[in-house]
């Protein structure tokens, strides 16, 4: 009896064992281990973002002085505008084109210049633009909120995400049409 | 003279993905698919969204180079587990699929880098 509670006992321990080390290597397999690290990822040229322009549903821009946010129900659709200030002037609405005033492209795709690392990216571009958020069709993985700043003379635009930081291809015209409001967005 | 389409073929039986331009193949990469409870799914797709670096929200796990293909938000992407992509692969063959992943389709780095530098958004990517 004894015998035969110690031998079930060590094929006990030693399935348990087996599956343990199973289970723990699977884990160890299946999931990537790696951290993020932001040094040396993006080189020059390097589509950073792109989205499909007709999947994109809705992009939202935050600013200190607005929040603009565009969406539409069906992907190709006229986007609806609303805006709204933080001065407390009258919130604007309005239906703007498929491709939101010529700027889905400019929006929806963004390329890397040059990758900046992190601490220097407040100092290099001293004034904040606004953060952009794009939502497409892929609700499981939505894109990164990108945090746009600018130089002093606003003629280079840097972008953070995720811990990442670039100068990218973006021109500061498309942050600018996008604050001109309604106004900006409805006329071509 | 327009250039040949561009097109992605994912073979799970092989586990390879093949780059093509119309009916020539320019690349072909080892990769490692779903697993049985995580199948990558079976169809003709299209790229959606390009975003390189990039970290999954969801799963709280690198992806770099991802190049994400439906709506549920599976990619091919760059592998980042410690254990390199040849052993896993070669696992899934023998031991079991269960050495597969989410759904994504996972490359090396290198091969991950030269795809996502060659396919674009609306690129199709079929699954076989």
């Amino acid at each position: 009896m004894n015998s035969a509670i110690k031998r079930y006992g060590i094929f006990g321990l030693v399935f348990l064992g087996g599956l343990f080390f199973g289970a723990g290597l699977s884990q160890f397999v299946s999931h990537d281990q790696v951290t993020a690290s932001p040094e040396q990822k993006i080189a020059a040229d390097t589509q950073i973002i792109s989205l499909l322009g007709e999947e994109v549903m809705s992009l939202t821009y935050h600013t200190e002085a607005l929040t603009l946010t565009a969406q539409r129900s069906k992907p190709a659709d006229p986007f609806a505008v609303q805006i709204t200030f933080a001065d407390g002037r009258k919130p604007q609405q309005c239906l703007t084109s498929p491709d939101l005033a010529g700027l889905l492209g400019d929006f929806s795709t963004i390329t890397a210049k040059r990758q900046i690392q992190s601490p220097r990216f407040e100092a290099e571009f001293p004034q904040p633009l606004g953060t952009l958020e794009i939502r497409d069709r892929i609700v499981a993985e939505a894109p990164p909120a990108m945090l746009f700043r600018t130089t002093a003379n606003r003629q280079a635009v840097a972008l953070s995400y995720d811990g990442y930081t670039a100068e990218v291809r973006t021109s500061i015209d498309g942050f600018v049409k996008l604050e001109g409001g309604c106004e900006a967005l409805v006329q071509r | 003279m327009a250039s040949a389409a561009k097109s992605i073929k994912v073979n799970l039986a092989q586990q390879i993905v093949q780059a093509c331009e119309g009916s020539t193949k320019v690349f072909s990469f080892d990769c490692v698919t779903g697993d049985n409870e995580h199948p990558t799914y079976r169809g003709v797709f299209r790229v959606l969204r390009t975003v390189h670096p990039y970290r999954s929200h969801t799963y709280n796990v690198q992806m770099d180079y991802a190049l994400f293909f439906t709506h549920d938000g599976k990619a091919l992407h760059q592998y980042h587990g410690v254990v390199p992509l040849s052993v896993v692969r070669t696992a899934r063959g023998s031991v079991g699929d269960w050495f597969g992943s989410h759904g994504c389709v996972r490359l090396s780095e290198a091969d991950a880098k030269v795809l996502y530098g060659w396919a674009s958004v609306g690129t199709t990517v079929q699954v076989s």
